[in-house]
């Protein structure tokens, strides 16, 4: 995709991606660093004692196998979803899709918290039975799932009505059945979405914190994430967050070198000869398999749609919210504009600098949120106690905007590598300068990636634990609130909780639509 | 082997209009269908090679095919596009119709690749055997969708403006092979053309379009 800035010069679009990645860069790794060397100069290995070691091993094999299952049980949950709808009449799809689009992209915006909440407040049976692992690795799923799921249908139904269709029916009128037509021309576009999807949803899972604070069961079944924060709540040990966090971001880089590896080698292991025996193999499970499938997506479809209904009617009916969350909504509110409207500028910058930049942003995904919360509260002048709530909530909020930066460039840079680029030549030969070209064309065009962005982090600044934790710890904010009431055992009150953020996510998304489309109409 | 049209088989045209097709195609035999663009030509060969789901009633080799599912039919269409599977190399994508089509689809992996092969020489296209899709021209991409179109010995062949990407040359060449093995494997060939020089030593008759006309006489 040719770069597209709002300067004139190839020297200056280079220098204008520059600056914004070293100045964005610098704000998350100034910190670090001054923590890191902060913690090497004061390492006491006393401190490092036989029993954190044994936890630390336990929360980095705990992170990676329940992001392991997590990532695989949410993809092959999708891609069941996709397969069983595809496989239907274009008219009975459309009657399950829009039903899965709206509700991935529900869940989209619903925080790690809510999700957390809402997964608390099944039967109480159910919820002792799942208690520990399966239930983080529940909530994971659902949300990624039904997530995935939506994004891929969207995607898959692109495809369909441009090329897809028509490879479709090259491939019929070559002899292959319906289904065997689906399977050689979908599972190539599928295998692109895991390679992007799995890791990911790995990273997410991983680096969970709120569901993982909220429903695991204590120090046992905890991610790094959460020993970060149980060893700052204790005491705030240099040493011991600093093998936490450099154990944790190895295995993050390892992770992540590795899936990149392994998806440029993908196409290379797969040899004729397996491609045929599986192709025959799967020939004898068609039916039963596409009558499972079709079976699974009306089960799971319909199956959370009811939780999600049942959640609501059960809190309309069952009483008032408590008065303290009314105050926290209304502080949460104001904190998630803050950090929407930084997300907001920080998307409009990333969107003018070149792809090779945008890339560059990704491999943030793999640092830790709760130790950069951590490291900024030490530098000098930004501590805990040293700043009055106006000057610590925009700050906070930046913050959070700023590590949404690796997501957010994704997005973009998935979103931008579709963008058909006769249309920039066709606008440049109509006369359009670089910076029109830039925000008639480019940003328009980036609308529904902002749009799923902004309310995303919106979404995220309500149910966030862990920096409103270091930062705001005084403040009664939503988010914090929920955590107290889970605690507790409220349900009542935990799922008003949950009613609240997805009554505030439904609004922010009908906002935030409609003043896009006003503002790059 | 020959293409017939029966007394049901009728068209639904995009305006609404029923179109009534008489006649037939014989055996190795070449008819152009030649109309304004938008006419339904195109909606002709997608109907008879069932991959529009609308069922259009005619005989093939004398057997009624009308409820026969597309993978079935034995018919061989090729697009004004090329089509080719992304995914795969030149000879995956030629290979892709003897997996599914018998008899070939019970033969070793050896014998559909020495087939494959046979046929990418024919085209003179052997030194693109293992590459990309993505990497050939037009011309090229072109010529590889009508060899795999014809690996699979079709019952009917159906080329929708099939000619269109190929340069003058190239065009002779591939026009005077594929007319030759449409008459040795006796194969009835509809083919939809704008141009009248995709037509010229190609097609043994040309059909217009009818405007009026609620028939189309083959």
């Amino acid at each position: 995709m040719e770069p597209l800035v709002s300067g004139q010069s190839n020297e200056e679009r280079r220098s204008f991606s520059t600056a914004l990645f070293l100045l964005t860069s610098s704000l998350v790794v100034l910190p670090l660093v001054f923590f890191i060397a902060d913690a090497l100069l004061s390492f006491e290995s006393s401190s490092l004692t036989p029993i954190f070691f044994k936890l630390l091993f336990r929360a980095l094999t705990f992170g990676a196998t329940q992001a392991f299952l997590s990532a695989s049980l949410s993809i092959g949950a999708a891609f069941i979803l996709c397969l069983a709808l595809l496989s239907l009449a274009p008219a009975r799809r459309a009657l399950l899709e829009s039903p899965l689009r709206a509700l991935g992209q529900l869940l989209f915006v619903l925080p790690g918290t809510s999700i957390a909440l809402l997964v608390l407040s099944l039967p109480r049976g159910a919820v002792e039975a799942l208690e520990g692992w399966p239930l983080i690795i529940c909530a994971h799923v659902l949300w990624s799932s039904f997530f995935v799921a939506a994004h891929c249908v969207e995607r898959l139904s692109d495809w369909m009505e441009s090329e897809g269709g028509d490879l479709l029916r090259v491939a019929q009128s070559l002899g292959a059945s319906r289904s065997s037509a689906l399977r050689t021309t979908l599972l190539p576009v599928l295998k692109g979405e895991i390679q992007t999807w799995f890791p990911l949803i790995f990273l997410w899972s991983f680096g969970a914190f709120s569901t993982v604070l909220l429903l695991g069961s204590g120090p046992t079944h905890s991610t790094p994430e959460v020993l970060l924060f149980y060893t700052l709540l204790n005491d705030v040990n240099s040493s011991r967050l600093l093998l936490i966090f450099v154990a944790t971001l190895g295995l993050q880089i390892a992770f992540l070198g590795l899936a990149s590896r392994s998806s440029s080698n993908t196409s290379r292991l797969v040899s004729p000869a397996s491609r045929e025996v599986t192709v025959r193999r799967h020939e004898q499970l068609r039916l039963p398999a596409a009558f499972f499938f079709r079976a699974i997506a009306v089960v799971l479809i319909s199956g959370a749609l009811a939780l999600l209904v049942s959640q609501v009617a059960s809190v309309i009916f069952g009483g008032a919210p408590p008065p303290s969350l009314w105050s926290g909504l209304l502080q949460s509110w104001l904190y998630a504009a803050c950090a929407t409207l930084f997300c907001g500028a920080l998307l409009v910058a990333i969107s003018a600098v070149d792809a090779r930049t945008r890339t560059r942003f990704v491999w943030g995904l793999a640092l830790s949120p709760v130790l950069i919360g951590v490291s900024w509260s030490r530098m000098p002048g930004l501590g805990i106690s040293e700043l009055p709530w106006a000057t610590a909530l925009p700050l906070c909020a930046f913050a959070l905007a700023l590590l949404q930066l690796p997501f957010s460039a994704l997005w973009i840079e998935r979103s931008l590598s579709t963008m058909n680029s006769d249309l920039i030549l066709y606008a440049r030969s109509a006369g359009l300068s670089e910076s029109q070209l830039f925000w008639k064309l480019r940003l328009p065009y980036l609308r529904p990636v902002f749009e799923k962005v902004l309310c995303y982090v919106f979404c995220i600044a309500l149910g966030e634990v862990a920096l409103a934790s270091i930062w705001l710890r005084e403040r009664p904010l939503l988010s914090l609130e929920a955590r107290r009431l889970a605690q507790s055992y409220d349900f009542n009150a935990s799922a008003w909780v949950f009613v609240l953020t997805l009554a505030s996510a439904l609004a922010v998304r009908e906002i935030l639509s409609r003043s896009l489309r006003k503002f790059l109409a | 082997m020959s293409l017939t049209f029966i007394e049901q088989s009728r068209l639904r045209l995009h305006d609404g209009r029923l179109l009534s097709l008489e006649g037939h195609v014989g055996a190795g035999e070449i008819v152009a269908l030649q109309g304004p663009s938008g006419c339904g030509k195109s909606t002709l060969l997608r109907h008879l090679a069932q991959v529009e789901n609308t069922p259009l009633p005619f005989l093939l080799g004398g057997v009624d095919v009308t409820t026969l599912d597309p993978d079935k039919r034995g018919i061989s269409l090729v697009f004004q596009k090329a089509l080719l599977f992304p995914h795969l190399s030149v000879s995956e994508n030629l290979r892709f119709p003897l997996r599914f089509r018998a008899p070939y689809r019970s033969w070793s992996f050896e014998l559909q690749a020495r087939r494959v092969a046979d046929f990418l020489e024919a085209l003179s296209l052997s030194p693109l055997a293992s590459r990309s899709v993505t990497d050939l021209s037009g011309g090229e991409a072109m010529r590889v969708a009508l060899l795999r179109a014809l690996l699979p010995s079709p019952k009917c062949l159906l080329l929708d403006e099939a000619f269109s990407a190929l340069d003058k040359e190239t065009k002779a060449g591939v026009k005077s092979w594929l007319r030759a093995l449409i008459k040795e494997h006796a194969i009835p060939t509809l083919l939809v053309a704008h141009a009248d020089e995709d037509l010229v030593d190609f097609a043994d008759r040309s059909i217009s379009w009818p405007q009026d006309s609620a028939s189309l006489r083959f």
